[in-house]
């Protein structure tokens, strides 16, 4: 139906009204103009409330935090390795790796050309070859200074880039390469403390901190070089160790490498003498035997002992370096160093009771210690009668250094075997060990270790006011499977002061050959002692150790062995 | 009237704009700024770890005994060279000089246990091709007109 107008408009007079259909649809546009109106008005009131809000009721505050300077440390690959005083040990420094993408590569002959002038060492036929070839990356050089990375820049080639790399670094160099070994190209630490603390070293941006006191680490490996070099020794170790913590302050072991350097070194200057060596240690193992013989309570230091006649037991014979023929008590036998009267004390606390002390006191398995270079002691299966004779004054048996260094500090640490440990404890810690001699019989073997040094076999040991004792040990080497005359192993294990030690001491010769100031003597007391004199000299001087009175009272009591001694 | 508010309402509505304008201008050169100086930070750093371990290399023990050895007439510390703060004697510098080498110490067990030596130096070549330190009796019990010889022998000359 059609509408028109006039039908809708109806004249009304002053105003126009509307009606039907045309009313309804300005009634709707009405509604939403109002209906638009109030969400309008809705919003602007949100929207000043909340300006109100903003600005009237709320403490001002910032909706990001505030943009500062970053000054902490950049993360790097691989964290320092650091010494007990803070000295850099081990450290990644970034440098620049060249490499190659053939695939933009003009004209690989020239560049080739142009990069070995400028990198030596390259070689150019080489690169060129690899460089023509088909893949997109090919190292040229990694690892470049910053004056070849700007040779390289200015020399303009397309196709090389670099690519930032970490390269590890050792300031320290040889003095501490068995130490903290070194890693692989790519960072995995393939020796030392680098292997051994390869996850903590990656995860944490945190130095790893070493008992290792360099400038102690330098005089012990100062003092065994000029040993090595006086006596023509194929090879030489010491160590310096916290009888109370188990923390080492040096290891040195010679010949030694330059991690830097690693490509250069021979399996032999890698290997550590002190934690992967092991060696008879000879008569330095009669120390166990007296302090079991103490601890077991079958003798005490005026026992008396028959070394009148040499032993005879199947083939074997077992006599003294230097006989005395005599009857001597346990101080005469440990101060001359008697093997016929270290079999009467181990005879005396018998075969089962060895083993067992043995192992108590931690020589009959590989010391507990952090670098992966640990060698396990080697002794007989079958503990039998000769072997007990034999092992009472240190042959038949092989331990390395780190393990008899452990076990001589607990004998003389008033009887607690603490773990040795390459980690700085925090000073005043604690260490929690085992008991494994009483505290007397601890007691009487400082007194016996003074003994050897004062008037026995390792008197040029001696340093006045620090109470050195300990035991020397000479031991023929074994060469297939036979003891060769000529070539020994000569070591002194020992502890300053002896009143009240503070420091374990080792050292041993590999091979030393006698010379005129020794009158031809190789033994450990000729080779070795006057080495360890300086060494306690000097390392006493370095951590400040006040000398004592040794003709005090007090220290006599302390230290002197109250039998009659000749 | 209402051209009045309107003129109004647009000198602040310009005002306004400028001045953000302007302040978020400020605030991108601060923020330049800022990433500027944290990349000279990084490289600062970087710069100081090599630093550290040329520091490090230049420290080596072996290194500063060479140049000790070379420059320094100073000799490795010897134990005879400790001496205790109470064994030394307690009398006026004139009087002291007058009676050098005479006096002995006045022997005062239990007192504190300062030193007095040092470490000076380490200078092995001496130590080894001197003969054993003569020490005739240990320190506490010398005379201190002995102990002071020591200490000058071994300081600088």
């Amino acid at each position: 139906m059609a509408t028109r107008v006039g039908d809708i408009l109806t004249r009304v007079p002053g105003r126009l009204t509307l009606d039907g259909t045309a009313k309804e649809a300005i009634e709707t546009a009405r509604n939403r103009i109002a209906f638009g109106g109030a969400v309008f008005a809705l919003a602007f009131t949100v929207i000043v409330v909340r300006l109100f809000d903003v600005t009237v009721f709320q403490e001002p505050r910032e909706a990001q935090p505030p943009r500062v300077a970053q000054t902490q440390r950049p993360e790097m690959e691989r964290a320092d390795i650091v010494d007990r005083n803070g000295a850099l040990l081990a450290t990644s420094l970034v440098q620049a790796s060249l490499y190659a993408n053939p695939r933009q590569v003009l004209d690989p002959a020239e560049t080739a050309a142009k990069l070995a002038q400028t990198l030596p060492g390259i070689n150019e036929r080489d690169l060129a070859q690899r460089l023509a070839g088909e893949r997109s990356f090919v190292w040229v050089r990694r690892n470049l200074t910053p004056r070849q990375q700007d040779a390289v820049i200015r020399l303009g080639l397309p196709g090389v880039h670099f690519q930032r790399e970490e390269r590890r670094v050792y300031p320290h160099g040889e003095l501490t390469g068995h130490i903290v070994g070194f890693t692989d190209i790519d960072k995995n630490g393939l020796m030392g403390a680098e292997q051994a603390f390869d996850e903590s070293l990656k995860s944490r941006n945190e130095p790893v901190q070493l008992s290792i006191d360099i400038r102690a680490q330098h005089v012990l490996r100062e003092e065994v070089a000029a040993a090595m070099k006086e006596f023509g020794a194929i090879g030489g170790a010491a160590m310096l160790m916290d009888v109370e913590t188990g923390e080492m302050h040096a290891m040195v072991s010679l010949p030694d490498f330059d991690p830097n350097v690693r490509a250069e070194a021979s399996p032999e200057n890698r290997f550590n003498r002190l934690t992967l060596g092991t060696y008879e240690p000879g008569s330095a193992f009669k120390t166990f035997t007296a302090a079991m013989t103490l601890d077991y309570g079958t003798g005490n230091i005026g026992t008396a002992y028959d070394a009148t006649r040499p032993i005879s037991i199947s083939r074997f014979r077992i006599d003294d370096y230097k006989p005395q023929r005599r009857v001597m008590n346990m101080s005469e036998v440990f101060m001359h160093s008697s093997n016929i009267g270290s079999v009467r004390m181990a005879e005396s606390v018998g075969r089962d009771r060895q083993r067992e002390f043995l192992r108590r006191v931690g020589l009959l398995q590989a010391p507990q210690f952090e670098l992966p270079e640990i060698g396990g002691p080697q002794f007989p299966a079958q503990w039998r009668e000769i072997n007990m004779m034999t092992i009472s004054f240190g042959h038949g048996i092989s331990v390395s250094p780190l393990a008899l260094a452990a076990s001589t500090s607990a004998i003389v640490n008033g009887g607690i075997y603490r773990a040795p440990t390459i980690l700085r404890r925090t000073p005043g810690e604690r260490v929690a060990g085992e008991r494994v001699i009483s505290q007397r019989t601890s007691e009487q073997m400082r007194r016996l270790m003074r003994l050897v040094v004062d008037k026995g076999t390792a008197k040029s040991a001696n340093v006045p006011g620090y109470l050195v004792g300990g035991k020397t040990g000479t031991a023929e080497k074994i060469v297939n499977g036979a003891y060769k005359k000529d070539a020994r192993i000569s070591s002194f294990v020992g502890a300053f002061p002896m009143n009240s030690p503070k420091f374990l001491v080792y050292m041993m010769l590999d091979e030393p050959k006698g010379n005129k100031s020794t009158y031809g003597y190789a033994t450990a007391g000729w080779v070795v002692a006057p080495s360890i004199q300086r060494i306690v000299q000097r390392i006493a001087a370095l951590y400040g150790i006040e000398p004592v009175d040794e003709t005090a009272p007090t220290v006599r009591d302390q230290v002197f062995v109250n039998v009659a001694v000749r | 009237m209402i051209r009045a508010t309107t003129i109004f309402w647009i000198v602040l509505a310009a005002i306004t704009g400028t001045g953000l304008f302007q302040l978020k201008h400020v605030v991108q050169d601060m923020d330049e700024e800022l990433a500027r100086l944290n990349r000279q930070i990084l490289a600062e750093h970087q710069n100081i770890h090599v630093l550290r371990a040329e520091w490090s290399r230049h420290n080596q023990p072996q290194r500063l005994q060479q140049f000790a050895q070379r420059h320094l007439d100073l000799e490795p510390m010897k134990p005879a060279q400790i001496a205790r703060l109470s064994d030394l004697p307690r009398r006026a510098p004139a009087e002291a000089q007058a009676s050098a080498g005479t006096a002995t110490a006045p022997q005062r067990p239990g007192a504190s246990s300062a030193q007095v030596g040092r470490i000076v130096s380490s200078r092995p070549d001496t130590a080894r091709s001197a003969p054993p330190v003569p020490v005739p009796a240990p320190i506490a019990a010398r005379p201190v007109a002995d102990a002071g010889a020591a200490l000058q022998r071994g300081g600088p000359r």
